[in-house]
């Protein structure tokens, strides 16, 4: 048993059974679906098909991240029981959250001399952030210091690949991740664009395909392209989807056909309500291990 | 030939007739014209205006495609008359001024790739004949060769049996006349006849024509052009050409708007002159083609030891003498605004009204990185186009291919520093091509030949990548895609064993016509089994203005019959396009 905590926020996309099976804490964001402020708390309050049919129907959502205060509160409940933390923020590309953990952190730091609360940003979003905290878990099981992980996760952050597509852009368009005028917008000609995270933590989109069927066999492809070990990837990977399980159960399938080394079966997890809120229905997102992203 | 008649009479002592006999004589040269003004020039290119118009549904109909597509007889008529409109308000005896104006304004009126071609004829003859005030027989025949240079220039594949060739023999064998003799007349006899026969060899040199029976279409817009010039030289003009405007209606069905023209637009503001006391006798190309690169009217005389003269319009007139002063001393400089010196031209015609409105400057606008106009027809194209980004449409295509100024006035609106200019016509490229020349923007011409094709390069498009990727990436991408279109004859035909009657449904694959009859189910299916013979399965159909979407959706049935067993997927998408049934890419 070690001595630290490992903790993260709930754009981790996982279920509240994995967090706990892996004995990985996690605080929660918030979000108000027009006008009622709720947790995004791994779909206990909400379930993922009510959000997204709520967001179809025109709810307007917005989200919060987590702010210092609550987070030195959160910290403060491990810190007192005598646990050091090891604390991996959403992407400080797409929220400024890892901002108010570090405050907190320092402020933590202060309160409880003895303790220690080491922050890092994941520059990973939803199941993908999962993914990598899911191999801190087995990483701290297999006796890793709270150091020792830390360095491990610095080193190694950018060594987790986040494919994404989406059927359906509105919401993207909507919330000015994507311009309409940028030429990536076409719903006419039924255009996916592909997207992926930069090493800043930033979501690029990288490329247009047409087609839902082409689409996803491209996603697959790039992961033939980039995962480690090509065909022989032996390590686990994720798929995060909003309200389209039949897309994301497509690219699974595909996925375990050309991987048959792969550790265990691709699990598919829901995108959560915070980064839902701006990906809409229809974005299926694929994670695994590869070489550092380098741009 | 002119012929003359003279009566000889012999007369008895008392003066009465004994005899007479009648002799022709042939005109010697002394009777021929021997040289053109600037005056006699405006009457030879408003005649050959006038001749190529009435002669318009001729050519027209020499295209060998019986495609209702941008004709080639009404895209030279155009390009030509634009010149002649503009001729019609010049008074001048320079020649040098009339020729320049003349090829300027079908510079920029230029429709088709005959009509630029045609364009870049008389821009070599301008530049052959800056300066000069008359032309004899040897001046006409350097210009006419000056004329070629610069047409076989602009193509990148000269192909033999076209109005390259026509031009090119006719120019040889006029320089070889007036060797001869000296008479500009003589000499475009010379060239007429060296026409005639280059033109009836086209049927030969060209298998398509060979096998459609006809000769090029464009070589006989020039012969045209040149056998009017012949007439006006002696002092016969071409009576008006009535407009014979229920054709002409016909083939602009789907005509671009662009009436208001301004033919007296200047794109390069200073006349830069200087001339240059050498100080050595390095080669003078490089400096010729970074002048050429900066402006137009370049001319640079150099005498390869003591002197090189410059002249050329440039909005960089500094930056014209600082490369011309690497050669020696300047003995004499030149710079002069030519928006000035045209304004106070106009304001003598038209009074300042009008002026003051011209001087008004734009706006200031703050400049995009890029910009993308494309040329198409239909709302449900345009619709799509412009969703990928488009800034501007030209409206046309099919029936009406646009001129260069309608591409530069396109690409002038669109705020941005760098545009890319999207064809989807073979027939536009060139035109497309050299706009790029008259704009002070980056122009670049993604040579798409379709509008499928089109479309397929500007989904490509990343407005994060750099201007060079982004060009790469979007010309890659037109050979993704092949393009069907299914239309009708527009005219009886035979083509490759296939007898084509008016009105049939014709299937095309990437241009070539593969199926015709009076039922389009057939045609379809042919296109449908040629489609995933060459291994495009992916399919999108366009339906035109008059499909209605019942129909469309049977079209693409016969496509996904064929090609969903084969692993790909057939979409359809309202185009609203004329002309075309349906438009179809695959991918």
């Amino acid at each position: 048993m070690s001595n630290y905590i490992l903790s993260c926020c709930s754009t981790a996309d996982l279920s509240a059974e994995h967090f706990d099976s892996r004995d990985i804490k996690y605080i929660c964001f918030h979000y108000t679906l027009d006008g009622k402020q709720y947790f995004d708390d791994l779909g206990k309050t909400m379930s993922s098909e009510n959000f997204y049919q709520a967001m179809v129907d025109g709810a307007e959502t917005k989200t919060s991240q987590v702010n210092v205060d609550e987070y030195e509160t959160y910290f403060d409940s491990f810190l007192k029981e005598g646990y050091d933390i090891l604390h991996v923020s959403l992407s400080g590309g797409i929220s400024s959250s890892v901002n108010s953990a570090k405050i907190a952190a320092a402020e933590m730091m202060e309160k409880y001399p003895e303790r220690r609360v080491l922050v890092v940003d994941s520059l990973a979003a939803s199941s993908g952030y999962g993914l990598f905290m899911d191999k801190l878990a087995d990483l701290r099981d297999g006796g890793m210091t709270i150091d020792e992980l830390y360095a491990w996760a610095e080193d190694n952050k950018l060594r987790m690949h986040h494919w994404f597509f989406s059927t359906d852009l509105t919401f993207y368009v909507k919330g000015g991740r994507i311009s309409k005028a940028s030429g990536w917008f076409g719903t006419v000609l039924k255009i996916c664009p592909l997207l992926n995270m930069d090493n800043n933590g930033k979501l690029i989109p990288r490329f247009k395909i047409r087609g839902k069927d082409r689409v996803i066999g491209e996603i697959v492809a790039k992961m033939e392209e980039c995962a480690d070990n090509a065909h022989d990837y032996d390590g686990k990977c994720y798929i995060s989807m909003s309200a389209c399980r039949e897309d994301a159960e497509k690219v699974a399938a595909l996925v375990e056909a050309r991987f048959p080394k792969l550790n265990g079966r691709v699990l598919i997890n829901n995108i959560g309500t915070t980064i839902g809120s701006h990906t809409g229905p229809g974005t299926v997102a694929l994670f695994f291990w590869g070489k550092k992203r380098e741009d | 030939m002119p012929k003359k008649k003279i009566r000889i009479e012999y007369r008895g002592g008392d003066g009465s007739p004994k005899s007479s006999m009648e002799i022709v004589m042939e005109s010697k040269k002394d009777q021929k014209r021997k040289s053109i003004n600037g005056a006699d020039y405006k009457r030879l290119i408003i005649n050959a205006a006038e001749a190529i118009k009435k002669n318009e549904r001729e050519i027209n109909d020499l295209n060998v495609f019986p495609v209702p597509d941008g004709d080639t007889g009404s895209n030279m008529s155009m390009t030509i008359s634009s010149a002649a409109d503009d001729l019609r308000k010049l008074e001048t005896e320079e020649l040098g001024e009339a020729a320049n104006k003349a090829a300027s304004s079908m510079l920029r009126g230029a429709r088709g790739n005959s009509g630029v071609i045609l364009s870049l004829l008389f821009r070599g003859i301008s530049k052959s004949l800056i300066g000069i005030k008359e032309a004899d027989g040897k001046a006409w025949a350097k210009a006419l060769k000056e004329g070629v240079q610069s047409a076989y220039k602009a193509v990148d594949k000269p192909a033999e049996g076209t109005i390259l060739t026509v031009a090119r023999r006719s120019a040889e064998v006029a320089e070889m006349a007036a060797e001869e003799n000296n008479s500009i007349e003589y000499v475009q006899e010379a060239a007429v006849r060296e026409a005639e026969s280059a033109l009836d060899e086209t049927i030969e040199q060209n298998p398509v024509l060979k096998k459609a029976g006809v000769v090029d279409a464009g070589g006989k817009g020039w012969l045209l052009a040149l056998k009017s010039m012949l007439s006006s030289l002696r002092g016969k003009d071409e009576t008006p050409a009535e407009e014979d405007s229920a054709y002409r209606e016909s083939v602009v069905r789907e005509s671009a708007k662009f009436d208001d023209f301004d033919t007296s637009e200047i794109t390069f503001t200073y006349c830069t002159e200087c001339i240059i006391d050498r100080k050595g006798t390095e080669p003078s190309d490089g400096l010729r083609s970074a002048l050429s690169a900066m402006g137009d009217s370049l001319v640079l005389v150099d005498d390869e030891e003591t002197t090189i003269k410059i002249h050329v319009h440039t909005n960089e007139p500094l930056a014209a003498l600082e490369l011309a002063s690497a050669f020696g001393d300047f003995v004499n400089v030149k710079v002069e605004n030519m928006r000035i010196q045209h304004t106070s031209k106009i304001t003598e015609q038209e009074g300042t009204a009008a002026t003051a409105a011209k001087e008004e400057s734009a706006p200031a606008v703050e400049l995009k990185k890029y910009g993308m106009v494309s040329v198409c027809t239909g709302d449900g194209i345009s619709g799509i186009f412009t969703e990928l980004g488009c800034d501007a449409i030209i409206s046309g295509g099919q029936t009406m291919n646009p001129s260069t100024e309608d591409i530069l006035k396109a690409v002038e609106s669109v705020p941005a520093e760098v545009v890319f200019v999207f064809p989807n016509n073979k027939n536009i490229i060139l035109a497309a091509e050299q706009a790029a020349a008259l704009t002070e923007k980056k122009l670049i011409v993604i040579p798409s030949k379709s509008v499928p094709g089109g479309i397929m390069a500007m989904v490509q498009f990343n407005p994060e990548e750099e201007t060079e990727e982004n060009r790469e990436v979007m010309t890659a991408a037109l050979d993704t895609v092949d393009s069907m279109e299914v239309t009708y004859a527009a005219r009886d035909s035979s083509f490759d064993d296939m007898e084509i009657k008016e009105g049939d449904y014709m299937g095309m694959y990437e241009r070539k016509i593969v199926s015709c009859g009076d039922s389009i189910a057939p045609v379809l299916q042919a296109l449908a089994d040629k489609a995933v013979e060459n291994g495009r399965v992916y399919i999108n159909i366009y339906y035109g203005g008059g499909i209605d979407e019942a129909a469309a959706e049977s079209a693409a049935e016969i496509f996904r019959k064929k090609v969903e067993p084969a692993g790909g997927s057939v979409d359809i998408t309202y185009g609203g396009q004329p002309i075309y049934y349906y438009l179809i890419s695959a991918e």
